[in-house]
């Protein structure tokens, strides 16, 4: 077992290099090649939205929640190589995985007939797809920009509001605001 | 105003407003400009999106360190060979790890865990055949990997931890395109007797039972 340890920390080394400037699709490549770095910084960036996913079959459970999730990133390190950008987004092959692996795990442990674990599940189309993909974006912003647009678009508070409770000046909440949405529309565009 | 300084602007549009007060000429180069026209498009739309996002709570630290064990805790190594996609459309060759309890497994073994068994089984009226390995990776813990073949693809088994008194589904799986599969799952370590394979959806009873092991 101690050989086996070491060389699994000989092969994270090996692969390892930045991965947060990356692309979705090339995160996705580097994981099928079994890139640990592309691995985290894909899990960083979609926990979020795959735990919304979970959370929806698994309202009342969080440690189905939890193992679903798991079960969801154990398929996209295991399962990235079946990934083929010709025929959708990464984002859409993740929700995807997300909502299989919610689904095979609610037939074993929910409560909930199948046709209501179904109903779960948002339809995969290009709306629910940007929403998905969205929130993992919001990942990848610099966080100042991240927590105005949250503050703004999420909590729904007014830009002054954001400045008390930022502790910001007006005009830097804004260009803040300005600045993260200008981003979110170059990324969307690049993993278009 | 030149394209690229409309363009860099856009995002003041949606919902901000020009805090220099040519909000007009802006719109007004938009209403002439394709390449504006979309990115305003993309930008709105961005807009409605972030308001139906609503707020999550954020993932616990202990799954955020069950999803950072993963790569350790399921070595691929750099030379893992290309899934086969070109000439087999493979669905899905590892699949359903439905962990019962935990789930987490860890690479290092504790002092005086017991050492890994490998237990052959056989189903009695089906092709299905394999292995399982029952593993002490942590106190307290026990961990399931199998490997099976002889699945019809798509077929849907349940892996049960059997003891007197006690069932837990541990794992569910289905064959890839070659009837084959691997899973690992976890469970805790409550003195379990049997392994127990149904077909999904069923009791852990003998009746219902396609193969059984004896740990």
């Amino acid at each position: 077992m101690g050989t086996v340890a070491i060389w699994n920390m000989r092969a994270t080394q090996r692969t390892e290099r930045p991965a947060v400037g990356a692309s979705d699709v090339e995160l996705l490549t580097r994981i099928a090649a079994a890139d640990a770095a592309a691995f985290r910084e894909i899990v960083n960036r979609y926990q979020r939205p795959v735990l919304r996913v979970c959370r929806r079959v698994f309202p009342n459970d969080p440690a189905g929640v939890e193992d679903a999730v798991q079960e969801a990133f154990l398929k996209v390190w295991l399962g990235a190589g079946s990934f083929n950008p010709r025929k959708g987004s990464a984002a859409a092959w993740l929700l995807r995985v997300a909502q299989n692996a919610a689904r095979n795990l609610a037939r074993v442990r929910s409560p909930l007939p199948v046709a209501e674990v179904e109903e779960q599940m948002d339809p995969i189309t290009p709306d629910v797809v940007e929403r998905f993909w969205l929130a993992s974006a919001l990942a990848r912003l610099p966080e100042a920009e991240r927590d105005a647009i949250e503050l703004a678009f999420v909590a729904d508070l007014s830009h002054p509001q954001i400045a008390t409770r930022l502790g910001q000046p007006l005009g830097t909440v804004k260009s803040h605001i300005r600045r993260g949405l200008a981003r979110l529309a170059d990324l969307v565009e690049a993993d278009r | 105003m030149t394209h690229d300084e409309v363009y860099a602007r856009l995002a003041e549009l949606p919902g901000l407003h020009t805090t220099t007060g040519d909000e007009a000429s802006l719109r007004a180069h938009v209403g002439t400009c394709g390449v504006c026209r979309q990115r305003l498009d993309t930008l709105q739309r961005l807009e409605r999106h972030l308001g139906e996002l609503g707020s999550d709570a954020p993932a616990s630290a202990a799954l955020a360190a069950r999803l950072a064990e993963i790569p350790s805790v399921h070595p691929r190594g750099a030379a893992s060979p290309p899934r086969r996609r070109q000439r087999f459309r493979v669905a899905a060759a590892v699949v359903s790890v439905a962990v019962g309890i935990g789930g987490v497994v860890v690479v290092q073994r504790s002092g005086h865990a017991p050492a890994p068994r490998d237990l052959a089984f056989a189903a009695s009226a089906s092709p299905l055949r394999g292995s399982i390995r029952i593993d002490h990776l942590r106190p307290g813990n026990v961990s399931v990997r199998l490997t099976a073949s002889g699945m019809s693809h798509g077929e849907m088994y349940t892996l049960w931890m059997i003891r007197p008194g006690q069932h837990l589904a541990a794992a569910s799986f289905e064959g890839d395109e070659g009837g084959a599969c691997t899973i690992t799952g976890a469970a805790p370590d409550r003195r379990w007797t049997e392994v127990m394979i149904t077909r999904a959806g069923k009791p852990a009873t003998a009746a219902n039972a396609v193969a059984t092991v004896e740990i």
